[in-house]
């Protein structure tokens, strides 16, 4: 419950960062969508910032740093 | 797991469980540790049931205890073990045996003596609920303690433990024959010291057990000349061995305890506390008791774990590492199996100071070193582990490789400096090769690595293509000796090219007489053994030679000489857990308040880096500064310094310069942030080469607040993130790079993003 609730923080906070990012390959705000991401063997989705248009996604550092690299430790103990 | 097996037997000598010198010595064999863990935290009940469950009879063991613990206690003054189990007994509140349920046996024992022996015989077999009779020839029980202690004392005891019905008791009923015992299954013999053992004793039996007329007849305590506190001992323990009688049906007389192999690590003794209520009269307090059940040391043999800093950090004992590491490494999904020592494998940093410290010899280092080998065969090797390093070996191998013969055109020697001394001193490098040319003119160059990145990484095949990269070249110079400077190469060498003869640089300038830099402060240095040099005591000697030549003062190390400890970085465990590699660096800088003198190029930077003064000897004796590049710098050195030696001894120019890779874009990056790059191992060519592909494909987002660029690319296995500016100028875009940073994962959203693929590449 508690991770779940921490997740939907995140989400949230990223799409306030949105606002201000623009795809430069199609000149349009970035939104909050659904994006996959694989690592040592594993596939998984999460909900990260995306144009809408061509699908170019972002990964902000605290993403990269925080949440994101909490799952590849767990999956590097696997 | 094949090559594991070499190494896994020696486990079965590990002294982990061996009991300490006190249990040894105790009569009820008392787990110790346990019972004093109890009273440490003021369990006194717990304490007594645990005493109870050993001794039988608590009132009547602590007035026979002979204190032979105490006698082998380690510490100066002894932990008084009887008193503080006397103060159990005094200030336990639940003295109440438990009582198990448990079904009732058909077996019917007969016990004949109702001596101490006798008795503790029949505790034992009345709780488990067994068919007892105790045939006694006197009138009375207790047999010789009524000579050791007043009555009361030990009948309050028997009433406790032995229940009016629990057993039938014969008094006056003196047993002659055993064949009056027919009717039983089983028989004890606990006539007491000069009591009749109907021939059993001189019957020739090995032991004082046999079967006669088709019953099993045992015998002990007093009779078999035990002393009172071992005939209380052998009554308790007979209990358990008729038990297992009638479960198996073996006679197997009981066992008598062997010496304790347990060694303690001398370290335990430092802290000699004094002994507490120094009167041996006097009764404890429970504050009292506590304390002295605190002054108690636990002992245990521990030796791997006080000289291993990976054991010591995951806090786990060397069985359950063994266990953990096959579990790991055992064929299998990971859906269907655990892999508890994926990261403790990958930490090691093969100092090797487990095999050495251990009283048995017990080799954790090349178990590990196997682990990671089956994991890399297994593929189940995280690449995160030693990619870093893997890489920055092939770039040694390729763009910082230089196989030069000497100028003279004859390779008597060739200089191996290693490629970490190039990355981090490249000056010291310049120097020593052109000291060795001036001593030896036949001196060759070779600049690569030596390996260890691979092999550490359990990786065979890039160990093998190293190995063939190595030999090719030394064969190609004409096989000459190979003079080298890090003792990690050195092993190297020894473990992958035994044939190739090698000696070290500080060898020789220890006879050479040159001119060496006196110390001018007056600085008393502690010399550090790298962990490689472990095995090299001429080398040892030899820096030795130069340090006193150079006239500084030495003081010896905890961790020295053969017994050199690792100063995190190797085995590179430093991106499996980088808080592992912060701990060994700070306790090995805590080990002297002197500055460090060292003779491997990567201990002086890593002391350096964690904020400890420590020099190169080679730094030293050239009067060079150290130095704290990052980790581009390094590899540019690997370059520049190539490039800087075959200019000044060959006359050859920017050959291999061009070789290198150029970026196209030259990217404006701040102090602060090319620190940052480089302690996340994030290289600046890296961000050059994300933004490079930004602005060529266009793929990039823009953010409006701060008016940046950010994009990403996959380079490797991991995708690098670099945020930056751009500045049009008259002549070129200019671009400052103001954030990098990367993740292992990879993005797979092209593939499956409105069923478009907008690939990167």
């Amino acid at each position: 419950m508690d991770r779940k609730s921490a997740r939907n923080d995140k989400q949230i906070t990223n799409r306030a960062d949105g606002g201000h990012m623009i795809c430069d390959v199609c000149n349009i705000n970035m939104e909050m969508k659904e994006a996959t991401f694989a690592y040592l063997g594993r596939t998984f989705k999460h909900q990260i910032l995306r144009c809408p248009s061509c699908g170019q996604a972002y990964v902000p550092e605290a993403l990269a740093k925080g949440r994101m690299r909490e799952v590849e430790h767990l999956l590097e103990d696997k | 797991m094949d090559r594991m097996k070499d190494y896994l037997p020696d486990f079965n000598n590990c002294l982990q469980w061996e009991p300490p010198f006190c249990q040894n010595e105790c009569p009820w064999d008392l787990d110790v540790p346990a019972f004093i863990e109890k009273v440490r935290r003021g369990a006194f009940n717990a304490a007594y049931k645990m005493f109870q469950g050993a001794v039988g009879f608590p009132e009547i063991a602590v007035r026979l205890c002979a204190k032979g613990c105490q006698s082998v206690c380690p510490l100066r003054s002894s932990v008084h073990l009887l008193k503080i189990e006397k103060a159990v007994l005094k200030y336990a509140t639940k003295k109440t045996p438990i009582k198990y349920n448990l079904p009732a046996k058909q077996e019917k024992v007969a016990i004949v003596g109702a001596g101490i022996s006798g008795l503790a015989c029949a505790v034992n077999l009345v709780e488990k609920n067994y068919n007892v009779t105790v045939y006694e020839r006197s009138g009375r029980i207790g047999g010789q303690l009524w000579d050791l202690m007043r009555a009361d004392i030990f009948m309050e005891e028997f009433k406790n433990r032995l229940p009016k019905d629990s057993l039938e008791l014969r008094l006056n009923d003196a047993i002659t024959s055993i064949r009056q015992l027919k009717a039983y299954d089983a028989i004890y013999l606990a006539t007491g010291r000069d009591g009749t053992d109907f021939g059993l004793l001189s019957s020739g039996q090995k032991e004082p057990c046999a079967v006669i007329d088709g019953i099993p007849v045992f015998a002990g305590g007093s009779l078999c000349g035990a002393t009172i506190d071992y005939a209380l001992s052998d009554g308790l323990q007979m209990g358990r061995v008729l038990d297992a009688y009638f479960k198996t049906g073996r006679l197997e007389y009981l066992k008598r305890k062997d010496q304790t192999k347990m060694i303690l690590d001398p370290s335990h003794l430092q802290n000699d506390s004094v002994i507490i209520g120094a009167s041996p009269e006097e009764e404890y307090t429970k504050e009292e008791a506590i304390k002295e059940a605190e002054r108690c040391i636990m002992c245990q043999c521990d030796a791997c774990r006080v000289h291993c800093d990976l054991l010591e950090y995951i806090n786990k004992w060397p069985l359950r590492v063994r266990d953990e590491i096959i579990a790991t490494t055992l064929p299998g999904k990971s859906e269907v199996k655990r892999t508890p020592a994926k990261r403790t494998i990958n930490l090691c940093t093969q100092c090797g100071l487990c095999e050495k410290t251990c009283p048995e010899r017990i080799d954790m280092k090349h178990l590990i070193m196997e682990a990671r080998k089956s994991m890399h065969d297994q593929n189940k090797m995280p690449w995160v582990f030693h990619d870093y390093w893997i890489r920055d070996m092939e770039f040694s191998n390729a763009q910082g490789f230089l196989r030069k013969s000497a100028p003279s055109g004859r390779n008597q020697y060739v200089f191996f400096p290693g490629c970490q001394f190039i990355g981090i001193s490249p000056r010291t490098v310049m120097k020593a090769y052109e000291q060795l040319l001036a001593h030896e003119s036949d001196t060759g160059l070779l600049l690569a690595c030596c390996g260890a990145p691979a092999r550490w990484a359990g990786d065979s095949e890039r160990s093998l293509k190293t190995k063939e990269l190595l030999r090719d070249s030394w064969k190609s110079l004409g096989e000459p000796i190979v003079i080298l400077a890090c003792p990690t190469c050195a092993n190297q060498f020894q473990q992958m090219l035994p044939e190739v003869k090698t000696s070290f640089i500080y060898e020789w300038m220890a006879d050479w007489d040159i001119p060496l830099r006196t110390n001018p402060n007056e600085e008393t240095w502690s010399i550090f053994d790298p962990c490689a040099s472990a095995e090299k005591p001429e080398l040892r000697r030899a820096v030795r030679t130069l340090a006193s030549k150079a006239g500084l003062k030495c003081e010896p190390l905890y961790h020295q000489e053969a017994y050199s400890a690792c100063c995190g970085y190797g085995g590179q465990g430093a991106i499996t857990d980088p808080n592992f590699t912060a701990h060994v660096v700070k306790k090995r800088i805590s080990e002297s308040k002197h500055p460090y003198l060292t003779y491997c190029i990567n201990c002086r930077d890593h002391f350096n880096r964690a904020g400890k003064q420590a020099k190169h000897i080679l730094e030293i004796l050239f009067d060079i500064e150290p130095e704290a590049f990052t980790i581009t710098e390094m590899r540019e050195h690997r370059i520049s310094q190539k490039n800087q030696m075959l200019e000044r001894f060959w006359n050859e120019k920017d050959r291999a310069g061009n070789e290198a890779e150029q970026m196209d874009i030259k990217l404006i990056i701040d102090e602060a942030l090319a620190q940052k790059l480089s302690q996340e191992r994030i290289l600046e060519d890296e961000m050059a080469n994300v933004v490079s592909f930004c602005e060529k494909s266009g793929r990039k987002i823009y953010d409006t607040q701060k008016n940046t660029y950010i994009g990403y690319r996959k380079i490797g296995y991991a995708t690098y993130w670099a945020e930056y500016k751009k500045t049009q100028t008259e002549k070129e875009p200019k671009y400052k790079l103001v954030n990098g940073y990367q993740h292992r994962m990879s993005i797979e959203l092209e593939v499956v993003w409105n069923g478009q693929k907008i690939g990167q590449e």
